[in-house]
């Protein structure tokens, strides 16, 4: 007996959009169907009150000009199921590094003073993190590209992540004292050593332009902040207290190696698109530079000023020159 | 001369290890069939974990080359970074 098959072939294999898009019909990826054609480009009726020089969506806001603002993709790929189970993964390392770190009885063996410096430095960070998701909302709202825009959308969601992830710390360390959070927001509102960086967070909520609001926040703001909370602020802990810390910080750790591939490659794109967007960059870059150097070298001028180091190294090969 | 062959699940990641497998390989054969996506190169076929990396956007161990998997034909070379499927005849 022969038993016939037939093979049917689809008439389509991907959306007509990104058909068009590519030139080819063929199975496109989650990612390419999630982000490329997302965004809004005509047939706009009202400009915004809160911006009348502007349709609401306009890539005009920033001096950065692009052909296609869909060339700034993700090279993590990140869509909405990606996203979530990569961060759940990290999430249940993290969960079970702090289950570890209980019933070994880690921290209650750290020494007060180790405790009393990871508090008076990492807790006020709470604040920084929520102006970081801020901004990163800002830049979702105003800024131009699905693949541009999406990615932002999960920093400020990661940003919160790291708001939490310091809660977490705080509230381990210190047995549940909550008025330890209460004393890291007067720190970030009154001590004098975070008025710099409180200022230049604040500053940053009103540039209109997202590109460089993009430079500020994400690739020099948390581009020196985070490696001086998270790694060097470690060097300053007993041995015991250090290792404790630094697997209380890895998922941030982590979670920042993999954001900065995005960044880069965001940074490598528009730099070589012209010689004008490279030079708007470097020009922003180094302006927020100093100001973020200036702002922290209250708390550790020498890892600030070896962060800022590896940053510019880091951002010049991403096609700056700085 | 000898033909190696791969047969990988029509799957969002076996299309992914597809496209690494053809940045990587010179004149490959790619034949869709149903559910699954056939893979001819004469002599040897290179997977590079590199380069499927870069088409998932995370990391990708070679061992998980076994999950999207449907058919092999050739001697298998196996390392950390890439796995070769050749014929040595």
């Amino acid at each position: 007996m022969d038993i016939a098959s037939i093979e049917i072939k689809p008439k389509r294999q991907g959306y007509a959009h990104l058909a068009e898009k590519f030139g080819e019909d063929r199975p496109f990826s989650r990612y390419e169907e999630a982000v490329f054609g997302a965004q809004p480009s005509e047939n706009f009726h009202y400009r915004p009150q809160w911006d009348v020089e502007h349709e609401i969506f306009d890539a005009t806001r920033t001096k950065i000009v692009m052909n296609d603002w869909e060339d700034i993709v993700d090279p993590r790929k990140f869509h909405y199921m990606t996203y979530v189970s990569t961060r759940a993964k990290q999430n249940a390392t993290n969960v079970d590094t702090m289950t570890f770190l209980e019933k070994r009885m880690m921290l209650e063996k750290m020494s007060d003073e180790d405790v009393a410096t990871i508090t008076k430095y990492i807790t006020p960070l709470r604040h920084y993190f929520y102006g970081a998701n801020m901004n990163n909302l800002e830049l979702t709202a105003i800024g131009y590209g699905g693949p541009f825009c999406s990615a932002t959308q999960f920093q400020a969601e990661d940003e919160l992540g790291f708001a939490q992830q310091v809660t977490k710390i705080i509230l381990e360390l210190t047995n549940n004292d909550v008025s330890v959070l209460d004393a890291g927001k007067d720190a970030w509102l009154n001590a004098p050593e975070w008025q710099g960086m409180r200022k230049a967070m604040e500053d940053s909520f009103v540039v209109k332009d997202y590109m460089e609001l993009f430079i500020i926040q994400n690739a020099i703001f948390d581009g020196i902040m985070i490696p001086l909370m998270f790694s060097s602020l470690s060097s300053n802990l007993t041995p015991a207290g250090n290792i404790a810390m630094s697997m209380m910080s890895e998922f941030v750790v982590t979670v920042t190696e993999e954001t900065n591939k995005w960044i880069d490659s965001v940074i490598k794109v528009v730099a070589s698109e012209s010689v004008e967007n490279e030079a708007l960059l470097t020009q922003w870059a180094n302006k927020y530079i100093s100001i973020t150097e200036e702002a922290l070298s209250q708390l550790d001028a020498e890892a600030v000023a070896s962060i800022k180091e590896d940053l510019v190294v880091r951002l010049n090969k991403s096609g700056l020159s700085l | 001369m000898s033909i190696a062959l791969l047969v990988m699940q029509d799957t969002e990641d076996g299309r992914a290890i597809v496209r690494a497998i053809q940045k990587d390989n010179d004149d490959v054969k790619v034949t869709p069939k149903p559910a699954m996506i056939q893979v001819e190169r004469e002599k040897q076929i290179v997977i590079k974990s590199e380069t499927v990396q870069e088409e998932l956007g995370r990391d990708w161990d070679v061992e998980e080359m076994q999950i999207e998997l449907v058919s092999i034909g050739g001697q298998i070379e196996e390392t950390d970074d890439e796995i070769i499927v050749y014929w040595d005849n």
